[in-house]
């Protein structure tokens, strides 16, 4: 009885014996990478190409003449192109420093299965889930000088508050304290899967070898978990680095340029004053130094990974 | 060690319940102060005599937002239909691709690479994109339309959905495949008859991640959308340029933005989290 | 129903062989056990045939077609896997019906079929269960029932009762059977439990590290194996082996043991060393004969086995239950030279076997396996 036919059914079938199954798998990535090619890959190209031209929206409809490196070097001139970037890095690096600091803090806190600490990390996890255009909203209702909820509190005990987001110092501050705020929830919740992660028999050896708390944690724990904390490094310097939505909402960059934050000028200079080609230069070096900071972070991390291996063996 | 508990302990104790409770405190004020604030009536806020509670609560605030024939629903409806659109869209997407990576023996260089492009993809500033993609939009006359902004987060989210069902389908058990295959299924049957149903949990966990990142996004939203198709992140960072800020009415749109997100956020936490975690802690 | 043919097929992973120049022929209507342990390729040489590998050289035919680089999903096949691989999220009904589905056959012709295989396997009263509420042996029987369903020209089984308890197992062995033989569809039925296949099939074939060792009918791989590995492979309890070296006086000597050498027996010479195999059940206590002490005895109810020490050698013996051997007792062993094996000490190839006079003596295996 030969049935060659079979798996050949209707249409369907038809088809995909025409095409075959790696045929048909390959049809699969056409979707993502095409919705991806055309709205990320594409424009990427599109940008760096720009970026080497002179274009200004506003002015020409069209693209202007070739100029090379000419709106790189012109970022490297810019005063405020070098106090966004300045801004922007200490931004990064104190907002990251404070989210490790206060995550860890809190994981260890709230870490075990009781209900209450369950309930506990759940709520904290709020700030990090709310749009950050939001987070900026709330906060500057919350620091608004005058009827701001918290120089209210302050001036009831007898604290006279700063213009937190008038002021330009306190405005750097404070939004690097927002941010703080926001992202500090991400990294309770990968510590804290990291730290219930940890292998118990080497806690209680060293429990059993007579180690206080502080030495477990300082001696046995950071060490063992250190490649989690350099990925949530990694992960929140780069995203501080891109830092944008917030400065939106709270002090839109100001006052003045106090608060530019690099995504922020480029935006500016971008969908405001249209000036395409420097907007796209900018943006390039913004992304080299993203690149620059990932690979650094994960060939640090690897090394320390393999160390970690080496002197466990 | 059965000891009653000392002194030190039960300071110990309490010490760690008020930084808790602390933290708490200022994890969630912020939130209570935006509710309490969308309650307000508009003349107190600029009152210096009025406290922390409003003097009576009103809704005239979510009234304006919900109203028809008002200007703001517009804006509630674009994020609906925004975000709907990329999540199934990108669920679709992500989930196609990622059963085909994990089904093709590609070369390893391959997957190296793929790997390496979404990596690139998470960490570049989305800044250096929006700028052209709002070029091509305006190419495509598709500026200011739901189109742009649903390609835009669907190409955002999908990397982020096939790194996380990717490993789902891989792990996937052969037999059931292989069972499927014998009976007569191709790729395609095989993926929406057999290795879909038994992956919800999966796809569910792909859909919340996509929707959260969706209904939050400013960038791309504003730089493609700034009128017709706006969504409330965008109308609301267009507060502050206005002339005298309404707060009442910034409130209650960012409590309509902020509301659905935690709700959803408290009942998908395990979801999220295992997103969150995925390839973060194996390392 | 269909014959399927292996020529020159190897399959390779990477710098492994898993499978090396098989060439094997089924016939129309047989049940081909595929028999060895595991990692001797005969999952490989199932999968192949299913078409969920494909062979890196070689050809494989179902009937006439050469199906070697059809896909599994256009070949006529269907496999009971070990792990039954049931669709959890289907009822059993649907399970069953899925392959016809499909196939795009008409939903009342599905119920038939379906309905026909639940009656034969007794799974009516669970057509509408699903799997995780099924019992292991009801699983299996429904991934049977899913096979059957198909009507398919060939089945394959991958070991389909090696996660059942032993109970069910021997029962469900002799229910197969019985299956087999009233569908007389071809069967391919891998396993490495040898008393399955030598009980369920029309002929066997023999693998081991990726190659065939020997095809035959359950009697001949029992008692003329073509090798010291499907001997000792085959029979339960297994075979003893002895090294011994063909004196100048005709005999096999074991160490200070002399065992008669077989009548006819042309292929061993004198000075030749050879491997000397012998089967428990061969092996007669009796008033003369080699003298050895028991050591161990195991009681299996009807019968015996008794580990006996001879000259510092150790041999199997069995024996009927009513006999009383004590540990340390002193015994004889009988052995018929008809009854021996001889295999060449280097390569392992048979140089003389019981089965090689059973054209001439026929007779009848006595004990039930």
């Amino acid at each position: 009885m030969e049935r060659p036919s079979y798996g050949r059914s209707g249409w369907l079938g038809q088809f995909e014996a025409r095409v075959g199954e790696t045929g048909i798998l390959l049809l699969f990535l056409v979707p993502s990478l095409v919705v991806v090619g055309f709205a990320q890959l594409y424009p990427l190209a599109s940008s760096a190409y720009i970026s080497f031209f002179d274009w200004t929206l506003s002015r020409s409809p069209v693209i202007g003449p070739f100029v090379g490196g000419a709106n790189y070097a012109r970022t490297f001139s810019d005063p405020v192109f070098a106090g966004s970037l300045l801004y922007t890095i200490a931004f990064a690096l104190i907002s990251t420093a404070l989210q490790l600091v206060f995550g860890l803090a809190i994981a260890l806190l709230t870490l075990g299965e009781r209900l209450t600490l369950r309930l506990t990390r759940t709520l904290i996890m709020l700030p990090m889930v709310i749009a950050p255009v939001a987070v900026g909203t709330i906060w500057r209702m919350i620091l608004s000088g005058r009827v701001g909820p918290l120089n209210r509190a302050l001036a009831a005990i007898g604290i006279d508050g700063p213009d937190w987001l008038g002021n330009p110092n306190w405005a750097r501050i404070s939004l690097i304290l927002i941010d703080a705020w926001e992202w500090t929830p991400f990294a309770v919740i990968i510590l804290t899967a990291a730290l219930t992660s940890l292998p118990s028999d080497v806690l209680r050896a060293a429990s059993v070898d007579g180690a206080g708390r502080w030495k477990t944690l300082r001696y046995i724990v950071l060490p063992m978990i250190l490649p989690v904390i350099m990925l949530v490094a990694m992960f929140r310097l780069i995203d501080g680095l891109l830092t944008l939505d917030i400065v939106f909402t709270t002090t839109a960059g100001g006052p003045g340029y106090a608060t530019h934050t690099l995504s922020f000028w480029i935006y500016q200079q971008g969908l405001r004053y249209f000036n395409m080609s420097y907007a796209a230069a900018a943006s390039w070096v913004l992304l080299l130094a993203c690149v620059v900071v990932a690979a650094v972070f994960l060939v640090w991390r690897r090394r320390i990974m393999a160390w970690q291996v080496a002197t466990r063996s | 060690m059965e000891q009653r508990p000392t002194l030190s302990a039960i300071a110990e104790k309490l010490a760690r319940g008020l930084a808790v409770a602390l933290a708490l405190f200022v994890a969630l004020a912020p939130f209570v102060i935006l509710f309490l604030n969308s309650l307000r009536p508009s003349d107190e806020f600029l009152s210096d005599s009025a406290g922390l509670v409003p003097s009576h609560l009103t809704f005239e605030h979510y009234a304006e937002i919900f109203d028809p024939s008002g200007d703001t629903l517009r804006y509630v409806i674009n994020s609906l239909i925004i975000t709907s659109a990329s999540t199934v869209l990108a669920v679709v997407f992500g989930a196609l691709a990622a059963y085909a990576l994990a089904r093709l023996k590609l070369p390893f260089k391959l997957s190296m690479i793929i790997g390496v492009l979404f990596l690139v993809i998470r960490f570049y500033p989305k800044i250096t994109v929006a700028l052209p993609y709002f070029l091509l939009m305006r190419q495509f006359h598709l500026l200011d339309t739901h189109l742009a902004v649903i390609i835009a987060h669907v190409s955002l989210t999908v990397p982020f959905v096939v790194w996380l069902l990717l490993a789902f389908f891989e792990d996937f058990p052969r037999e059931l495949e292989q069972s499927a295959m014998l009976d007569g299924c191709g790729p395609l049957r095989r993926f929406v008859l057999i290795v879909l149903p038994l992956t919800t949990p999966a796809l569910a966990a792909a859909a919340v991640l996509t929707a959260f990142l969706s209904w939050n996004e400013f960038l791309m939203a504003s730089s493609v959308a700034p009128n017709v198709a706006t969504t409330l992140p965008v109308r609301i960072s267009g507060f502050i340029t206005d002339k005298g800020i309404e707060w009442g009415s910034m409130s209650a749109m960012s409590s309509v933005v902020v509301v659905p997100v935690a709700l959803f956020a408290l009942f998908t936490q395990r979801y999220l989290a295992r997103g969150l975690t995925v390839g973060a802690v194996k390392g | 129903m269909a014959s399927v043919t292996l020529e020159g097929v190897g399959k390779a992973f990477g710098p492994v062989h898993a499978v090396n120049e098989l060439n094997l022929s089924i016939r129309d209507g047989e049940f081909m056990s595929l028999l060895g342990p595991s990692g001797c390729g005969k999952t490989t040489t199932l999968n192949m045939i299913a078409g969920l590998e494909t062979p890196t050289s070689g050809t494989i035919r179902i009937g006439d077609r050469d199906v070697t680089r059809v896909p599994a999903m256009h070949r006529d096949i269907a496999m009971v896997f070990q792990s039954y691989a049931l669709y959890p999220h289907m009822s059993v009904a649907r399970n069953m019906g899925f392959a016809l589905k499909i196939q795009g056959l008409a939903e009342g012709e599905i119920n038939t079929r379906v309905q026909r295989a639940a009656e034969m396997l007794s799974l009516t009263e669970l057509l509408d269960r699903y799997p995780r509420q099924l019992s292991g042996g009801q699983r299996q029987r429904v991934a049977l029932g899913r096979a059957l369903v198909r009507d398919p020209e060939v089945f394959l089984l991958d070991e389909p009762l090696s996660n059942l308890d032993a109970v069910l197992r021997v029962q469900t062995r002799a229910e197969l059977s019985r299956l087999f033989k009233t569908l007389g569809t071809t069967a391919v039925y891998v396993t490495h439990d040898q008393s399955e296949a030598m009980t369920m099939s029309d002929r066997i074939a023999v693998f081991s590290a990726g190659r065939l060792q020997q095809v035959g009918e359950p009697l001949e791989i029992y008692r003329a194996p073509v090798n010291k590995f499907v001997a000792g492979f085959v029979g339960s309890p297994p075979m003893t082996f002895l090294t011994a070296v063909v004196t100048d006086s005709g005999e096999l000597a074991v160490g200070e043991l002399r065992f008669p050498l077989p009548a006819g027996t042309t292929a061993a010479r004198p000075g030749d060393a050879v491997t000397l195999g012998l089967r428990p059940e061969d092996v007669t206590l009796g008033a003369d004969g080699i003298p050895a002490t028991a050591d161990i005895v195991e009681h299996l109810g009807s019968l015996q086995i008794i580990h006996v020490n001879a000259g510092g050698h150790r041999i199997l013996s069995q024996v009927a239950d009513a006999e009383t051997i004590r540990r340390g007792d002193t015994v004889r062993l009988g052995i018929n030279p008809r009854q021996l094996y001889l295999f060449s000490a280097g390569t392992g190839e048979a140089l003389f076997t019981p089965g090689s006079l059973a054209r001439t003596h026929p007779y009848t295996l006595e004990k039930t396996l």
